[in-house]
């Protein structure tokens, strides 16, 4: 047991590290990451930087409260965030009103979660958790499906959204299970299962770590037969 | 509740466990098939681009060596007809003629008007090779009518032709290439098809101006037309394909339903052409 806590404790730090590494990598390629979409990453990496440092320092059994509130604001503005980053990438309008649409119930309901709950409060707030990442990885696949009836996208993945995007969906993916079930762990099973959190986590770290160093410039590939066509008009 | 009651010997639930990975493959799954359909769509565009940039080769190279020959036609009337008839003409006219009694100057310079004239006519024929007078002056339905009537003077086939909705005349440049395409689909009819009559009409529906040709010879269809635009032979059908591509129009080459005659029906944009 006492190894596993070593190795949570391991992670809990490279995962607090990792947030403020993002937040100096985008400062050092500030020039590349002036894209709306990649504002609101920097802003994420703020607050997940604030909310791991939290989590870090404050024993959760120490302020129960204080705890789940942080947990759901915590669900809410990332999910905001990431919601808001897919849909500042989406080319289908009808995709970006679904995102609208189903966000606008999603806050409702965490909203209204938290405060019928604050009063007994439990170690996890699962339900909102769940469904933000199923919401997220919705999207994810919409943004991906969005990509493959683009003709202007030759090679996918020399786009930052492409590796910002898969970062979330691995991130969301893994977490999926863990939210559904965190809230009714027992202390040595949060201690065991909240690796696979903080493993998925420094996937994503780096998969947007990636999408920041990227040259944004070459998202936009002219397809082999578009080409084609312009050299011949060249002649 | 039920999944959440499947614990494994150390009390942990494997429903999550299996869960997670069961998400993380299908996860990673997604990304590798669609990283492997992108790769999958950049060879399809890659081998489009190739047999697109093959196509374009091939309808440039017909075109050069149309250009080339017809330079060589050219070439050979003026030096085969015009160049021996002006050698002869200056023949006539040379510095022993003012010797000559008057008689013979006269006939001199009688023989030498005639072979002037001729070469004039020549040059003539030659001109109007290359660009039909009646064309010029009078349109594309006086030149089709011109050159069916030759045909059909020569007694072996009957040729005709009817322009429906011909009231405003194309661009000059625009009669020209679709004067050329029904020549070249004609002189394959009169060279290939054994036909007796050939017709064409032209008639507009919307915003679409159609020529449809008909002959009740031996013809092509389309995927003939095809393959013969894909081999290296079928020199003239390129020229008709790069002609009409000019004008951003298509040709389409069937046997008609009571499979009696062939038809070619050549359509274009009315605002591409007017």
């Amino acid at each position: 047991m006492v190894k596993v806590k070593i190795i949570k404790e391991v992670l809990d730090y490279i995962t607090l590290l990792f947030d403020p590494l993002l937040a100096f990598l985008f400062f050092c390629f500030r020039n590349r990451n002036k894209l709306k979409e990649m504002q609101v990453l920097f802003v994420y990496f703020i607050i997940a930087f604030s909310a791991d440092y939290f989590f870090v320092t404050h024993k959760s059994t120490d302020y129960p409260k204080l705890t789940i509130a942080v947990f759901s604001f915590f669900t809410i503005l990332e999910y905001t965030l990431f919601s808001l980053f897919i849909f500042y990438i989406l080319r289908n309008k009808y995709f970006k009103r679904i995102i609208v649409f189903i966000s606008i119930l999603f806050l409702i309901f965490s909203l209204s979660y938290f405060f019928l709950n604050i009063n007994n409060p439990k170690k996890f707030d699962s339900p909102s958790a769940s469904i933000e990442s199923i919401l997220i990885i919705i999207f994810c696949i919409l943004f991906l499906f969005d990509q493959l009836n683009n003709p202007e996208i030759v090679i996918i993945y020399e786009s930052h959204r492409f590796w910002a995007i898969t970062g979330f969906l691995i991130y969301m993916a893994g977490s999926l299970f863990l939210y559904i079930y965190a809230a009714d762990f027992t202390k040595e099973q949060k201690n065991y299962y909240w690796n696979i959190n903080s493993f998925v986590n420094i996937i994503k770290g780096i998969f947007l770590g990636i999408a920041i160093i990227m040259k944004k410039e070459n998202f936009i590939v002219h397809s082999p037969v578009e080409k084609s066509y312009n050299s011949l008009e060249k002649l | 509740m039920f999944l959440l009651q499947v614990n494994t010997s150390t009390g942990i639930p494997s429903v999550m466990f299996f869960g997670t990975i069961g998400m993380l493959t299908l996860a990673v799954g997604l990304i590798v098939f669609i990283i492997f359909h992108q790769r999958k769509v950049i060879r399809y565009q890659s081998t489009l681009q190739r047999m697109e940039q093959d196509q374009q080769r091939m309808l440039l190279n017909a075109s050069i060596r149309l250009q080339e020959e017809e330079r060589q036609r050219l070439a050979a009337d003026l030096h085969d007809d015009a160049g021996p008839l002006l050698a002869t003409a200056r023949l006539y006219l040379n510095e022993n003629l003012v010797n000559m009694d008057k008689t013979s100057q006269l006939q001199s310079i009688y023989n030498a008007k005639q072979i002037i004239d001729d070469t004039i006519q020549l040059i003539r024929n030659i001109s109007h090779s290359l660009m039909p007078p009646t064309l010029k002056n009078f349109g594309l339905e006086s030149a089709v009518n011109d050159l069916f009537q030759k045909i059909s003077g020569s007694g072996s086939l009957n040729a005709s032709c009817r322009f429906h909705d011909y009231k405003e005349r194309l661009k000059t440049e625009d009669e020209l290439i679709l004067f050329r395409v029904l020549q070249e689909l004609v002189n394959n009819i009169l060279k290939h098809s054994n036909a007796s009559f050939i017709h064409v009409t032209q008639n507009i529906n919307g915003d679409r101006f159609f020529l449809r040709l008909h002959h009740d010879g031996r013809g092509l269809t389309q995927s003939d037309f095809e393959k013969l635009n894909k081999s290296p032979v079928g020199l003239g059908l390129k020229n008709i394909q790069s002609r009409l591509k000019l004008l951003s129009g298509s040709i389409y080459f069937e046997k008609d339903v009571s499979q009696t005659y062939y038809k070619v029906t050549i359509e274009l944009s009315k605002e591409e052409i007017l």
